[in-house]
């Protein structure tokens, strides 16, 4: 192997490398890998805990809800999404700054802050019941917030501009030419957006879709603080076990399950996600 | 093509002036109209909370009311007065900082290697770097619980300083990588070849060009920090809470308008440090 | 016959401060193929644009058939695009793009296929239509691009620059086949380009186009020979250009005074410049490489000059001569490689010739 004006030598690599080496073997694969551990050894090898969630049909429950509130979620987003990422890439300047600036706004908004924000709107004394107070359209206040509607609104709201963002990447990298060869072959504005601009637009939704579903099933704090008791998804559940009830070993079954879930998806799935560059589709 | 008389070209090949000539105008600016509606209903749904907040935190009720009754501030003093409130601000604050610098420096010197070095297993490392950004921040938050609980490490700094610069290093590794990878390196050939040895070269010519790069990586590293919610609240105690955590702790059993104070200060930290990078971006084009 | 006339009066766009098209009217009859040429910002693209419908004019009228097209949407105009970039769809076949416009107008399946293998037969791809663009190669792609554009029929057909991103060898049999395609469809072609031997080579009439306006228009050889101004002069072919005084007529002729007791005999101003040129005005003369000639220095009526540079250039030689007048310019000589020894070499004292006939005179600086 020659020199190369454009490499530097391994041992400088190495050495440039060798902080974040040790910052994540330490810091992020050791704890993960005691997960894994604590799960299956106790101190034998010890399947019992995976049974338990294969074999109740309370976490079973549980896996089927988290699956379907992210399925649903991830619809949710497409489509109410999908409009926002288009007009984003509308040349009307007007239009396209102010459906930015709100992404942009919600993106950066800490997910804490959005998740109380949801629950001062829909508890029983919340703006949106005091609202349907004012105007009399209900006699009673509705029971809005710890339900399965509230989880899937709040996190529908929480996930969408991660929707957004890989599909106005997939928009914006349509050339205007291809618009303009559709219509002067005698497409109109609909035919257009079906035929030519939909299809090419597809990397970006398979993208926004996997990244809204992943990142849906391991949400833990919007369902924490707008969900609840029966409206328990895997993380809630999995916190619940490791600092409620205390049993150590279950959580850490049920962590490395999620954990493996996620991992599957993403490789399964990798194709997709590359068409999303990362960091410079985000703020 | 055929060898046919050509009477199409007499008139278009789809007779559209069959269609009512008054009604195409009306059911475009319809659907116009219908769109613009639809549309501005989700922008409203995405900030609507972001901004609902805001109200709810200068309101005078100490109950959650809407429509305020009237403007106040005494809900930030009353978050800048209690000494819970502070202790956990500057916890999360110092760790934020912390994190920034470590994270920058970590993520920058491995994304130099990463881009310029040549080892075995460097694919591997890359896609293991990225993997913080991956994993669900509850598998994350539990596993360090697990480590930290019983050696009595939880509320402890250095513990959160680990945490957090595992969680922001993926940001800067991005930024970094991507700000290496744009630049011109036939500029780094020039500079060698006017005689400049390979460190000054680094020096004087690549580290003024992602300089921007490193610092929008370190606003990253800084938000990831004092935003996370998640792993803070498993690895917080009393001897050292993450703002995340009292405001958590708070909307379970202390719900005021001091939360919405605090989430209100929260929110403008975030949006203006963000709005300042897309500002420098902007300017400087890159 | 497919092709239709398009006439265009009066067509004026403007851009904020930026006036890019100035009132420019053009009648093109049916089966002509005309080449709007100019350098980039001259406003012939502006004008393509405007022909297609993607932009509306200011002011002006754009007719085909004698029907007034100017209100139409672009997708009711029916007319042909080639775009720079062929603007070949990627999530279609070949044949699915060529297809395209016929689906558009509702064109039944059996009829769409038929004729979406004639319009690649037409463009010799008939095997290529299962294929995706990205497979093709550039002139492949073009060569689709044609087809698609082709295969509804229209009336008139728009090419912008469609040959810029070819190769020199791939271009010039591009060239022939469009050449070849219009004359046997009887198509009306315009044809936007910056390249003037593309121009000359392919068009009916060249309209020359300069900051928005409309320079000249005529056939190729008018172009070339009788250019209306320095402009159009140099944009086409190489032009030479001396600045003298103009002292008057003599005998049906100009004279013009090149340098201290040396006149030259040039043709009467034409009808547009005659007002501007009067005796004791500076004015221009323009003259082709190919017209002047080499002579023996000192010889009658010659302008003395020296040669600097002696270029080979395979079919033909280039002489550099610095002459002696006024401001002392570089003039091109162009002479046919012969085999023969060369004519001249560097520093050798000469005289030029050029016939009065190949002369145009036009006003001095100021003047366009």
């Amino acid at each position: 192997m020659g020199v190369s004006a454009r490499h530097y030598s391994p041992a400088l690599s190495l050495t440039l490398i060798f902080p974040l080496l040790l910052l994540l073997l330490a810091g992020f694969l050791y704890p993960i890998g005691l997960l894994i551990k604590l799960s299956l050894f106790n101190p034998d090898l010890d399947f019992s805990s995976y049974r338990r969630i294969f074999e109740q049909p309370l976490y079973l429950d549980v896996i089927v809800r988290t699956v379907k509130i992210g399925l649903v979620v991830t619809a949710a987003s497409l489509l109410a999404g999908f409009p926002v990422a288009y007009a984003m890439t509308l040349p009307k300047s007007r239009i396209n700054t102010i459906a930015a600036a709100a992404v942009f706004i919600a993106l950066w908004s800490p997910v804490l802050v959005r998740s109380y924000a949801w629950i001062v709107l829909l508890q029983r004394n919340g703006v949106v019941n005091r609202i349907f107070g004012e105007l009399d359209i209900t006699p009673a206040p509705l029971k809005l917030i710890h339900t399965e509607g509230a989880v899937m609104l709040a996190m529908t709201h929480v996930l969408m501009p991660f929707m957004i963002l890989p599909i106005f990447a997939a928009l914006r990298a349509i050339p205007a030419e291809y618009v303009r060869a559709a219509r002067n072959l005698g497409a109109d504005r609909f035919s257009t957006f079906l035929r030519i601009i939909l299809p090419l637009s597809l990397p970006g939704v398979f993208a926004g879709c996997t990244m809204c579903f992943i990142l849906a099933i391991g949400f833990y704090i919007t369902p924490a603080l707008v969900g609840g008791p029966g409206t328990l998804m895997m993380a809630t559940v999995i916190g619940q076990q490791a600092t409620v009830l205390l049993d150590w070993p279950f959580a850490a079954a049920l962590a490395t399950v999620l954990l493996a879930v996620t991992l599957v998806l993403i490789l399964v799935f990798r194709k997709t996600l590359s068409f999303n560059r990362g960091f410079d589709n985000v703020g | 093509m055929s060898a046919e008389p050509n009477a199409i070209n007499q008139k278009p090949l789809v007779d559209r002036s069959s269609m009512p000539r008054l009604a195409r105008p009306y059911r475009s600016a319809l659907a116009t109209v219908v769109a613009g509606f639809v549309l501005s209903a989700i922008l409203f749904f995405l900030v609507l909370p972001t901004l609902v907040i805001v109200p709810i935190s200068l309101n005078t009720a100490a109950y959650i009311d809407f429509p305020p009754q009237g403007l106040t501030l005494r809900w930030y003093l009353q978050y800048f007065n209690d000494p819970d409130w502070m202790a956990a601000t500057f916890f999360s604050l110092r760790i934020a900082v912390a994190t920034s610098l470590s994270a920058t420096v970590i993520g920058t010197l491995a994304a130099i290697g990463l881009v310029r070095g040549n080892f075995p297993g460097k694919n591997l490392l890359h896609a293991l770097s990225l993997a913080p950004m991956i994993v669900p921040h509850i598998v994350f938050g539990v596993a360090l619980y697990l480590v930290f609980a019983p050696l009595q490490l939880t509320g402890n700094f250095f513990g959160f300083l680990i945490a957090h610069t595992v969680l922001a290093v993926p940001y800067v590794l991005l930024t970094v990588m991507a700000a290496l990878q744009r630049f011109d390196f036939t500029l780094e050939l020039a500079a060698l070849n006017c005689g400049a040895s390979r460190t000054r070269c680094f020096v004087y010519v690549v580290l003024p060009n992602i300089a921007p790069g490193v610092a929008i990586g370190a606003v990253f590293a800084f938000l990831a920090s004092f935003d996370e919610a998640t792993v803070a609240f498993f690895i917080s105690d009393t001897g050292g809470k993450s703002i995340s955590r009292k405001m958590f702790e708070d909307i379970d059993f202390n719900l005021t308008p001091v939360i919405a104070a605090v989430s209100t200060i929260l929110v403008a930290i975030s949006l203006l440090l963000m709005a300042t990078i897309q500002h420098v971006k902007c300017r400087r084009e890159l | 016959m497919i092709g239709q006339a398009l006439t265009l009066k009066g067509i004026r766009k403007r851009y904020k401060e930026n006036l890019a098209v100035n009132d420019v009217s053009i009648d093109i009859d049916a089966g002509e193929f005309v080449s709007i040429l100019g350098p980039s910002g001259s406003g012939k693209t502006t004008l393509l644009t405007m022909i297609a419908g993607f932009e509306s004019p200011c002011a002006g009228q754009i007719a085909i058939g004698g029907r007034d097209i100017t209100p139409q949407a672009p997708n009711r105009r029916n007319i042909g695009l080639v775009f720079q970039r062929y603007a070949l769809f990627p999530h279609m076949t070949v044949g699915q793009n060529v297809a395209f416009p016929l689906r558009m107008r509702g064109i039944g399946r059996a009829p769409t296929r038929d004729r979406v293998k004639g319009a690649l037969e037409l463009v010799q791809l008939g095997a290529y239509e299962d294929r995706y663009p990205d497979q093709l190669s550039g002139g492949q792609q073009q060569r689709v691009a044609v087809a698609r554009a082709l295969v509804f029929e229209p009336p008139v057909l728009l090419m912008d620059e469609p040959l810029g991103a070819l190769d020199k060898n791939l271009r010039e049999a591009m060239q022939f086949e469009i050449k070849r395609l219009q004359s046997k469809l009887g198509a009306t072609v315009i044809y936007v380009t910056h390249d003037q031997d593309e121009a000359l080579t392919m068009s009916d009439r060249i309209a020359v186009m300069a900051n928005g306006n409309l320079v000249q228009i005529g056939r190729p050889t008018d172009i070339y020979q009788s250019p209306v101004s320095p402009f159009v002069a140099d944009f086409i072919g190489r032009m030479n250009f001396i600045d003298c005084d103009y002292l008057g007529s003599e005998g049906g002729e100009g004279v013009v005074l090149l340098a201290e007791g040396l006149t030259l005999k040039t043709p009467l101003p034409g009808p547009i410049d005659q007002a501007k040129i009067k005796a004791g005005m500076a004015v221009r003369l323009a003259i082709r490489p190919e017209r002047m000639s080499l002579v023996q220095a000192g010889s009658n009526g010659a302008i003395p000059g020296r040669v600097e540079a002696r270029i080979f250039v395979g079919s033909f030689q280039l002489f550099l001569v610095r002459i002696k007048s006024r401001g002392n310019p570089l003039v091109q000589i162009k002479i046919a490689a012969t085999g023969e020894m060369p004519v001249a070499d560097a520093g050798d004292e000469v005289g030029i010739r050029a016939q009065t006939a190949a002369i145009h005179i036009f006003p001095g600086q100021g003047g366009q």
